[in-house]
């Protein structure tokens, strides 16, 4: 990176324009490969910001966004003082944050253990075994969970063995977020687990070595070798979860749950769901969105930053 | 039942006023017939003496506005001449049923859509929405400024409905176009009071034509239970709480494995509600009228001892324990996993007998044996459908057009039964519900070669697709009028005498800044009482707790809600024209 840079600022006295037009000219390819995902960025990511404008609108399809209301702040403080906000809000912080600390490792010493299985065709079995549920559709996934759980369901008929009670487990308020974040982990392991192997195969044979002679036994060389070249890869991950906190969740949640176990299931997004369903207010659908995306960058931003004060790593 | 009797005086000042005119002496002298010339005389005494009206079989709603007025109109009667002279061609926008999306790319292709369109003369085009994409479809339609003329449920999908749509300039305002374009629709809205003052608005003014259909059914949700396990207990068919608990302890004692009751998902099957006078109808609707005030299940005393039953079935293994994550009750009971529940009468009836489970349904259960029921549910003459106009539409007159011939004698027919060159033809007699000859199905489509008896309500005929006049689903579908016997069994509680549907509350017209307003308290006051509910009939929450609940039902918004509704029923009942 910074070989790059000291590059890129060397003719210190022409302007941006100079050297851009000087850039385009020597990697032509480049720019023309680059272009479809910039024209993708900037149609379906920048221009629908101006949307935006309808979080403080009084939206109405038929008025459009020129002629419809402006109305301020309303649509904000009408989901922060309703009953449910906050509510929702400690529901999806704490769903998010048990996911994070769960389903963040396991990929990775999923990651970690695969690399140390010797005998490659049981490691590629394991490895496609373990990625498998990922292609399985969320519908079809919460459907299997739903029957599995059920009073009768097979996952109830082993949780008996353990002395549970018999019981719709789904509807049981302790057992849902286990549940959910369960079947998560269960389907996601596998695949996120790839990133990190394809980054351990780079990993340089000759470190290992060193290490040996040393005498580093396996668990050091893990410890000192292994990790050290995935933590790049975990900072970055991390910091990308940390910032969709607010905003996932919603598809699996509205598919699982059921009011009775809306006091810790129930989420901004799930929320803003039924409402949205009932009403088509997409204004407040909107404010909600712009809310969250808020909070959301401020946690990416605190998470980077954090990174980069104790690990020196971090995304910019 | 103030209801019933303001109608029935409303109804009665109507038969007068056109008793005087010229212009309906006609109809009322052709009403002569035997079925409409009780109804019409109990509505006149009542008016008369309201005192003696208040007997509760007296006089329903129906009998009140009467059908005797409302004859389809003939295309000979009609004022609209078809085919239109010019021909056009308008386009819809609806959505397209599963079943016919298997024979069809569109329902253009559809037998009774070809017919109709050789008959007005009028071409169509159809816009789909994908299914399960309506809403999206219809509000880009709207962002874009391409909506066809004719708009099929639009003002379902659009927020704050068809008074919103025709304040944004969405909707076009009907009213001054009805009466020379459609003049069969209007014919229905100047004969039928209940009909008019349902499908305008509080001004009175016409946004959607709606469907007609003034024929009081049997409603298709009933208490239903296994048959056999009745018989193996050697008991009658339960007809209180009492007996039907008994029933629930004698299956958990003799059939482990089975639930003997099966709620639906929210806890809550209104027709239960019913039982303690604190519901009425489809699930899910809360409000309803009695004697002319809107009440809501919520605030019943009634209320507090269904949760009580509820809670102590629960309590003694009679519910389903899985009941919040069953989605197909009626699947479950023919699967033999449950003995009682509410559910759709044609399904078990079919699936049931497809599956050789035996089913029974029994009467509405009462807390006392021979309590009156005042929770069925009822059919108003607003049959749903609404269907708008696009205000851009240049083609208006047109769409109007083609829509009236849904509200003539031939029209109706040919988009209720199909093709009369194919599927039917007229009665010799005339059917006394309808004061008319009516469509007969012939050999080909009782027998039809050319497509199963599943889909064939979708393809020989065409149950549903736009505004129309409707007929009775016993006369109309196919696989009633070849099993009679599915038909039977759902009506075979329907004349019970002490049970109607008094408490149901109509379709209101919300404006369009009180519609919003709706919105945010209800989400409110549904999301803390859909949770509350279920923790109570699950035992997680006591019922000792129940006042701090209608606390927080009031907290959030409750009583202003009911002044809401109350305003608007108010308006129903006193607007004028």
């Amino acid at each position: 990176m910074t070989q790059t840079a000291a590059a890129f600022t060397a003719p210190k006295k022409q302007n941006y324009w100079t050297r851009l037009r000087r850039n385009f000219q020597k990697h032509r390819s480049l720019y023309l490969i680059a272009l479809p995902v910039v024209a993708y960025l900037v149609i379906f990511k920048y221009l629908p910001m101006f949307g935006i404008v309808i979080a403080f609108q009084d939206y109405r399809p038929g008025k459009g966004v020129l002629h419809s209301d402006f109305v301020g702040l309303k649509h904000f403080i009408e989901f922060l003082t309703n009953p449910s906000a906050s509510r929702t809000i400690i529901n999806t912080l704490r769903l998010n944050f048990f996911s994070l600390i769960i389903e963040f490792p396991a990929p990775i010493i999923l990651a970690l253990l695969l690399n140390e299985v010797r005998f490659g065709p049981y490691k590629k079995t394991i490895q496609t075994l373990s990625y498998m549920p990922h292609f399985i559709s969320l519908v079809v996934v919460c459907g299997i969970l739903k029957d599995f759980t059920m009073s009768t369901g097979v996952i109830s008929d082993i949780a008996v063995l353990f002395g549970v009670e018999r019981q719709s487990m789904l509807g049981n308020v302790d057992m849902y977020l286990p549940l959910y974040i369960g079947s998560s982990l269960w389907q996601g392991i596998g695949w996120g687990s790839i990133l990190y192997l394809a980054t351990l195969s780079g990993a340089d044979p000759n470190l290992y070595e060193a290490a040996v002679i040393d005498g580093a036994g396996r668990w050091k060389q893990m410890l000192y070798v292994t990790l050290p070249t995935i933590v790049p890869i975990m900072i970055l991950q991390l910091i990308m979860r940390i910032g969709s906190m607010m905003s996932v969740g919603s598809e699996k949640t509205i598919l699982l749950y059921s009011p009775l176990v809306y006091e810790k299931a129930d989420l901004i997004s799930s929320f803003v769901y039924r409402r949205g369903l009932q009403e088509m207010n997409f204004s407040f659908g909107s404010a909600v969105g712009l809310f969250n995306s808020i909070v959301n960058l401020v946690l990416l931003i605190t998470a980077n930053w954090f990174a980069k004060r104790t690990t020196g790593e971090s995304m910019w | 039942m103030t209801f019933k009797r303001i109608l029935c005086l409303l109804a009665a000042s109507a038969m007068v006023v056109s008793i005087a005119g010229c212009s309906g002496g006609e109809s009322n002298a052709s009403s002569a017939a035997p079925s409409s010339q009780a109804p019409a005389s109990s509505a006149a005494d009542s008016s008369s003496a309201p005192a003696e009206s208040s007997a509760p079989a007296a006089a329903t709603t129906e009998e009140a506005v009467g059908f005797e007025a409302v004859t389809v109109p003939t295309l000979e009667e009609s004022l609209q001449k078809y085919p239109v002279e010019g021909g056009g061609k308008v386009s819809m926008w609806v959505s397209f049923n599963g079943t016919s999306a298997k024979y069809y790319q569109s329902l253009a292709e559809d037998i009774s859509v070809k017919r109709y369109v050789k008959d007005t003369g009028i071409e169509i085009e159809f816009v789909h929405p994908a299914s399960g994409q309506e809403k999206e479809n219809f509000n880009l339609l709207v962002v874009s400024d391409s909506l066809p003329d004719i708009l099929v449920n639009g003002s379902t999908q659009y927020a704050g409905g068809s008074a919103a749509a025709v304040a944004d300039g969405v909707f076009a305002d009907l009213t001054d176009l009805v009466s020379q374009y459609a003049p069969d629709y209007n014919y229905f809205l100047e004969q039928n009071d209940l009909f008019w003052r349902l499908a305008t608005t509080d001004e009175g003014k016409v946004y959607d034509l709606y469907s007609y259909k003034d024929i009081q059914a049997p409603y298709y949700y009933r208490p239903q239970l296994r048959k056999d396990m009745l018989d193996e207990f050697g008991m009658e068919t339960p007809k209180t709480l009492a007996q039907l608990e008994e029933f629930f302890a004698k299956v958990k004692e003799k059939y482990p494995d089975v639930a003997p009751y099966t709620p639906d998902k929210t806890g809550i099957d209104n027709l239960l509600l019913g039982t303690f006078n604190a519901g009425t109808g489809d699930n899910g609707k809360k409000y309803f009228v009695v004697d002319g005030k809107i009440h809501n299940s919520y605030l019943e005393p009634g209320f507090k001892d269904f949760l009580t039953t509820m809670s102590d079935w629960y309590a003694k293994g009679y519910i389903n324990k899985d009941f919040t994550t069953i989605t197909n009750k009626e699947q479950e009971f023919c699967a033999g996993r449950t003995a009682f529940l509410y559910g759709n009468t044609d399904t078990i009836y079919v699936l049931a007998n497809e599956m050789g489970v035996a089913f029974d349904s029994i009467p509405f259960p009462r807390v006392n044996e021979g309590d009156e029921f005042h929770g069925d549910v009822y059919y108003f003459p607003q049959n749903g459908t609404p269907t708008a106009i696009s205000a851009k539409s240049k083609n208006k007159e047109l769409a109007l057009q083609f829509m009236n011939y849904s509200f003539t004698k031939q029209g109706s027919a040919v988009i209720n039964y199909g093709d009369p060159d194919i599927s039917w033809s007229w009665s010799e007699e005339v059917y006394p519900e309808y004061q008319s000859t009516i469509p007969i199905y012939n050999d080909y489509a009782l027998n039809c070669p050319d497509y199963p008896l599943s889909d064939i309500e979708y393809t020989v005929r065409l149950h549903t697709c736009w505004a129309k006049f409707r007929y009775g689903d016993d006369v109309m579908m196919i696989r009633n009028v070849l099993d009679p016997d599915c038909w039977a069994y759902r009506a075979k509680w329907g004349d019970d005498p002490t049970s109607d549907g008094a408490y149901a509350m109509p379709t209101l017209n919300f404006m369009p800044e009180i519609a919003t307003e709706i919105g945010t308290l209800q989400t409110n006051v549904d999301t803390y009482a859909d949770e509350m509910i279920l923790k109570y009939i699950t035992g997680v929450e006591p019922l000792s707790s129940y006042d701090s609940f209608v606390a927080e039902i009031n907290n959030l918004g409750m009583p202003r809600l009911i002044e809401i509704y109350q305003t608007a029923y108010d308006a129903l009942l006193n607007k004028s024209r």
